[in-house]
């Protein structure tokens, strides 16, 4: 699925929404839950999904810590600073919402601070189909986004949502086995250091469960073993490319044979910034993605970049280039991919997702958003929401 | 395609059709005008018949009818832009003497204004607290169709397409679709 497609549905489930306020059940205020719970909770992974969920125990007084594999919190939300006179998410990047979701993530009525936010509507929008470049603006009539202007998305967490826990955030420490089968949950890391805790808060990326690099036990019921394999995270990759001069459209959408399901997508990163650096954006996923992560190094994904660029807009690529950022999500150890959802019939299939182990291991993700899958806000809900399950339990 | 030329075309077009005619107030027209068919607004309008001939199909005849149609429309995308069309369609209007249903083929020059949201301020309830608005006009031909039905003597509804360039010196041309739906109300005796 396109994100095209992804945010047509996106549309759709808004339409759901207004008409079933109960579909947002996690998001009303007389859904606070009575917390019948006490005891500690570790909370593997520390993106939205496991931020969130941190962030939400923190606001009951729960007991917890959070075990994040690699060397900083975000997960795949992460900034790109000194690069141009802007910073720049080289992660997740746009808003596939309405900026109200930020008032129902921080949830509190106090806090104070403020976010500039782009509606983000290209003016220009084509299609390069290998040989000819093709206007369809039409299509920005239907189109339509958020970006942040002066911030980013990992600024947004690392400002209104982390602070209230950085003592609690313990980095480089993949777990490797989780095991549920005891009265205690206890969770081992790749040194062999084993933590215990009451109940556990699965928000690892999907690819992390679907390539076993944790050890569950007892394992997943069928159901959840099947649900994992059939949800989908495909190959993702963003490359960003300084220039002297504007050269390019505001969004370019590569369509070419093999990549039609797929997506790459150049677009204006200075879109409405009001900066004066100039940067091109890369965003592909699935094929569109794999036929740059699957090169050998950085180096060799730059030229094809580049070739593909000076092809589209008749040499001027090269001719204009400063500098360049690659940021292979795919090589990532503790990521390996881009966006993820449930597929096809994917309401089902989040149920499964959502499946917890003894009532002791619980998940969390932006898989496992029935409303906002795929997306940053859709994995900060749902580890809301699964917070809230916890608390919910003895 | 030169701009200058098209605007010059049309505007020497629906001018020379004015000054010939003697336009006839015949209908007016309210509706539901939406810019893409999905962002919502309303549109007024007035349709003059310039010149009206019959001409025989089988048993019956067929009138033709030449219509000047000025217009002003308005629409709103939430937190996305504001817009107004002010145009005016020189058009003609196929209708058989025995049957209730027309249809309206028309071309139309007009100004397209659009009032822009470059960025907003969200507080963290979720609440916009400023908005940067930016204005942005442009020309708009267009090429239109109507299906129409009248319903009564002085009562009919239409539906309408509308697909035009917005143009513009400051930055490049796009295509936009507008979609209309309302009542025609007659204005003669």
């Amino acid at each position: 699925m396109t994100r095209e497609e992804f945010v047509k549905q996106c549309a759709k489930m808004g339409i759901g929404i207004s008409l079933f306020p109960g579909l947002l059940a996690s998001c009303s205020e007389e859904e606070t839950p009575v917390v019948a719970f006490s005891g500690k909770v570790l909370i593997i992974g520390a993106g939205s999904a496991g931020l969130m969920a941190a962030y939400t125990l923190q606001k009951f007084g729960i007991d917890f810590e959070i075990l994040e594999a690699s060397d900083r919190y975000g997960g795949r939300v992460r900034i790109l600073e000194n690069f141009a006179d802007f910073p720049i998410d080289i992660g997740a990047e746009w808003l596939h919402t309405s900026p109200s979701v930020f008032g129902e993530l921080i949830d509190d009525e106090s806090a104070t601070g403020e976010i500039d936010m782009i509606p983000y509507k290209a003016d220009t929008m084509y299609r390069w189909n290998g040989d000819q470049l093709r206007r369809f603006n039409i299509v920005s009539t239907y189109y339509g986004e958020y970006k942040f202007k002066t911030s980013t998305w990992f600024q947004f967490f690392d400002q209104f949502i982390a602070p209230k826990f950085l003592d609690k955030i313990r980095l480089k420490t993949p777990v490797v086995g989780i095991d549920a089968s005891g009265d205690q949950v206890v969770v081992e890391d790749d040194q062999n250091n084993t933590h215990v805790a009451d109940r556990v808060i699965v928000t690892v990326p999907l690819t992390i469960l679907k390539n076993n690099f944790i050890n569950f036990r007892p394992s997943f019921s069928r159901p959840k073993q099947a649900a994992i394999d059939k949800s989908i995270m495909p190959a993702g990759i963003k490359v960003f490319i300084k220039f002297k001069e504007k050269f390019y459209h505001d969004i370019v959408q590569v369509s070419v044979d093999g990549l039609r399901d797929s997506e790459r997508i150049y677009y204006d990163a200075a879109f409405r910034k009001g900066r004066q650096d100039h940067v091109l954006g890369l965003f592909a996923a699935g094929e569109g993605a794999r036929e740059l992560t699957d090169l050998e190094d950085d180096n060799v994904i730059i030229e094809a970049v580049l070739d593909e660029l000076d092809q589209i807009f008749d040499g001027k690529a090269r001719q204009h280039y400063i500098k360049h950022v690659v940021q292979n999500w795919s090589a990532e150890p503790f990521i390996q991919g881009s966006y993820s959802f449930g597929g096809e019939n994917y309401e089902d299939t989040i149920d499964f997702l959502l499946e917890p182990i003894n009532d002791k291991v619980f998940f969390a993700g932006e898989a496992m958003n029935k409303d906002y899958w795929a997306t940053v806000h859709g994995a900060g809900l749902s580890g809301i929401e699964t917070a809230k399950e916890v608390l919910r339990r003895p | 395609m030169n701009k200058n030329r098209i605007f010059t075309t049309f505007f020497l077009v629906l001018l020379a059709a004015f000054a010939q005619a003697q336009p006839e107030l015949n209908k007016a027209s309210i509706g539901y005008f939406s810019h893409g068919g999905i962002h919502p607004g309303g549109k007024i309008g007035a349709e003059y018949v310039l010149s009206e001939k019959m001409k025989p199909v089988s048993e019956v005849e067929r009138k033709i009818s030449l219509l000047m149609n000025p217009q002003i429309g308005g629409f709103i995308r939430e937190n996305f832009y504001t817009g107004i069309l002010v145009n005016n369609e020189l058009g003609l209007q196929r209708q058989r003497t025995d049957r209730k249903r027309y249809s309206i083929y028309s071309i139309g020059l007009g100004y397209l204004h659009f009032v822009e949201v470059v960025d907003y301020t969200v507080n963290l309830q979720g609440e916009i607290t400023n908005k940067t608005r930016e204005n942005r006009p442009y020309f708009f031909p267009s090429v239109n169709y109507a299906l129409g039905r009248d319903i009564g003597e002085r009562f009919g509804i239409y539906g309408k397409l509308t697909y035009g360039m917005r143009m513009t010196s400051a930055r490049e041309n796009a295509t936009q679709l507008f979609v209309e739906f309302g009542m025609k109300l007659g204005l003669n005796n």
